[in-house]
């Protein structure tokens, strides 16, 4: 997966994550994530796609070890952060950090910007003193540009841009080099998004960062990733670079889902265009096989048989029988 | 003029009335809906295309107040009708969705019992064929097994089912007028493109005209004959939606069109409009885009400008134009942004042929 030439940062072998499901009968179990196998390298953005409830939140907050997983390995910088302790796992904890979808709901209402940036410098001890602790944040209220007057301000007294800032402000406070960024802008308005996006973009080149981007928004994760991991059902559908998935989706449902996104330009409109019919399909009960078979045009048998591997075709990987041309 | 329009705003005023201030959530808007037509209202949020919605089915409540304007509906205005001719309206002439399927809906009723009830308000019909045509209608929008959908409540129904059956309780009574508010918003871009093509589908068979609010721009393109784009409770820009997208003249809607990523033009980074959207109490003195335009004079600080037509119906409440804007855009901030984008400077901005013919042909239908 990983081009030979960068290191790489994180991989993820054979992730499985199931929630129990009470009230329903002994063993049942929503399968938010099968059988996930990938990579990440220093320095790239990978995006994950997927509607909503395929499990790409889940899959984020656990590599982070938000959440436990149920089994699989997690190899961060070369070390299986699964097999640690709360111990052991703590200083690597500080390299991976996440900024979360809801600016409204991420940020304690009751806390000031000073204190929400400045309680990770506080859980791990960064700063010894209180001086060093101000700059600190001040210079971190400086590179997400909220003005400095600000610092005692609460989370309310913003609009949801500014918070957004905030929450990226905190995930950066202890410089580390994986974020998770978990919908950074699908809450926040057009003009504003591209504001978020392009600091996103320049914190990446300034602080070396490693972005994995999980968005529902194939226009922003086009304009943003480096390589793309498509997602269906808590299974990998298709991973490899942005450009190679955009201009010739292999699987199915990435074409599908590409095809699906409203250009901005009435010129390209198409009312003929296929749509891809019917409901993604309970994780309770997933369908045998390959789990967009109930979707898909071009299923058959084998499909409803065997659960398709991702195997590596012209650049990219893709778990499909019937790949397209 | 008036037999081909359902619907005609003409300077409509809504305000709230708060303790710090007036609020005018909806300024001067005009708007015209001919008949069998999709016209969009576009903008960010706090623009005022939900209160515009809001004021056209009288549904704005205390403090906000609708002060000024007409709304002819079919020719009639419909704010001199009385609270329960209005009743009348609404649900039957009117249609309504909105953005959020689930709290739009009575978890505590089944579906069936809904969509009855919306029928037998307006109708007097008995329930068995009530209940036939909720059966009818929840299968012309695309509920599957619609027999036993009616018996379901909103909960075991996933979120484009429920929004179908939204559409569906909101067609059942033929309306004349259908107001979408973000219709599609809260949903996957697979079941977004089901919904569209469904919205699409009724108004060619039954000739309902829609009036679509939606913040994005791809729907405004792909669903659209007319649009008119919102800032701060009035409308910065209208025209034909190809006219619009071909040849933008409002520095806001350029500005708009140029920071959505997008997925057939790739751009090194995003164009970005500065600033935030103002508080609508403290407007600024001139044009209220003025702060955050990277175009702006002195007199755009000044005076406000009023909404002018440019020709072919593409009227732009400015006191320039992009096309004139554009030459001296080598200086603007922002613009340096720009210089990877040709392409994308093109697509929102080129040049501007025959901007009449398309914009007849909608007025015309």
């Amino acid at each position: 997966m990983s081009t030979g030439s960068t290191k790489e940062l994180l991989r993820a072998e054979h992730l499985v994550k199931e929630f129990p499901v009470e009230g329903h009968k002994k063993g049942d179990a929503v399968h938010a994530v099968s059988d996930v196998s990938f990579s990440i390298s220093e320095g790239e953005t990978l995006a994950l796609v997927g509607e909503s409830g395929c499990g790409k939140s889940t899959l984020g907050r656990c590599l982070i070890r938000l959440l436990p997983l149920t089994s699989g390995k997690v190899y961060f910088n070369g070390q299986d952060i699964t097999a640690m302790n709360e111990r052991q796992f703590r200083p690597v904890r500080r390299q991976m950090q996440i900024i979360f979808q809801d600016p409204y709901a991420s940020l304690d209402p009751r806390m000031t910007v000073e204190k929400i940036i400045a309680e990770p410098l506080r859980a791990n001890k960064v700063c010894k003193t209180k001086e060093e602790m101000e700059e600190k944040v001040l210079s971190l209220m400086d590179m997400v540009e909220i003005p400095r007057e600000y610092l005692r301000r609460y989370p309310h007294q913003f609009s949801g841009g500014q918070r957004q800032r905030i929450g990226i402000a905190r995930a950066l406070a202890l410089e580390p080099r994986l974020v998770v960024c978990d919908e950074p802008v699908s809450a926040l308005d057009v003009s504003i998004q591209s504001q978020v996006l392009n600091l996103l973009d320049d914190l990446q080149d300034q602080k070396h960062l490693t972005y994995l981007f999980i968005s529902h928004d194939l226009s922003v994760v086009r304009h943003i990733s480096d390589r793309i991991c498509v997602m269906f059902l808590g299974r990998l559908c298709e991973i490899g670079p942005t450009a190679e998935i955009y201009d010739h989706p292999l699987h199915p449902y990435t074409k599908f889902l590409l095809a699906s996104v409203p250009s901005p330009d009435p010129t390209k409109r198409d009312d003929a265009q296929p749509l891809l019919t019917g409901d993604i399909p309970s994780p309770v009960n997933p369908p045998s096989g390959c789990v967009f078979r109930t979707r898909c045009p071009y299923a058959d048998a084998q499909c409803a048989a065997e659960v398709p591997q991702l195997r590596s075709i012209g650049g990219h990987e893709v778990a499909c029988h019937h790949p397209l041309g | 003029m008036t037999e081909t329009n359902t619907l005609e705003v003409r300077h409509l005023v809504t305000q709230f009335h708060t303790r710090k201030g007036v609020l005018p959530a909806v300024d001067d808007v005009s708007i015209t809906v001919p008949k069998g037509a999709i016209v969009g209202i576009v903008g960010e949020s706090g623009c005022g295309k939900s209160m515009t919605a809001m004021s056209i089915m009288q549904l704005i409540r205390k403090p906000g107040k609708i002060e000024g304007g007409e709304i002819l509906f079919l020719g009639k205005d419909l704010l001199k009708k009385t609270p329960k001719e209005m009743q009348a309206i609404r649900g039957d002439r009117i249609g309504m969705i909105f953005q959020e399927p689930m709290t739009s809906l009575n978890p505590v009723y089944t579906i069936g019992h809904q969509i009855v009830e919306a029928i037998r308000i307006h109708e007097k019909v008995s329930r068995e064929d009530a209940w036939k045509r909720a059966v009818g209608i929840l299968n012309a929008v695309g509920v599957p097994e619609a027999e036993e959908r009616m018996k379901a409540y909103p909960h075991q129904l996933s979120g484009g089912l429920r929004q179908r059956v939204m559409i569906g309780m909101a067609m059942v009574c033929k309306p004349d007028l259908l107001i979408a508010d973000e219709p599609t918003t809260a949903l996957d871009v697979t079941i977004e493109a089901q919904i569209l093509a469904l919205m699409k589908k009724l108004r060619d068979d039954n000739g309902t005209s829609i009036l679509l609010i939606t913040h994005n721009m791809g729907v405004v393109a792909k669903m659209c004959d007319y649009v008119y784009v919102m800032y701060a409770g009035k409308v910065m820009e209208q025209a034909d939606v190809f006219e619009l997208f071909r040849n933008v003249q409002h520095p806001y809607t350029a500005g708009l069109l140029r920071s959505i990523p997008r997925i057939d033009n790739v751009v090194k980074r995003l164009y970005s409009i500065p600033g935030v959207v103002p508080n609508l109490l403290h407007l600024p003195e001139g044009c209220s885009f003025c702060t955050r335009c990277p175009y702006a004079t002195d007199k755009c600080m000044e005076e406000r400008p009023e909404l002018r037509d440019i020709g072919g119906g593409h009227c732009v409440r400015c006191w320039w134009q992009m096309s004139e804007l554009e030459g001296k855009a080598a200086q603007a901030p922002g613009q340096e942004d720009g210089a990877g984008q040709v392409t994308g400077q093109e697509s929102c901005s080129g040049q501007a042929p025959e901007p009449e013919k398309e914009a007849g042909q909608i007025l015309g239908q």
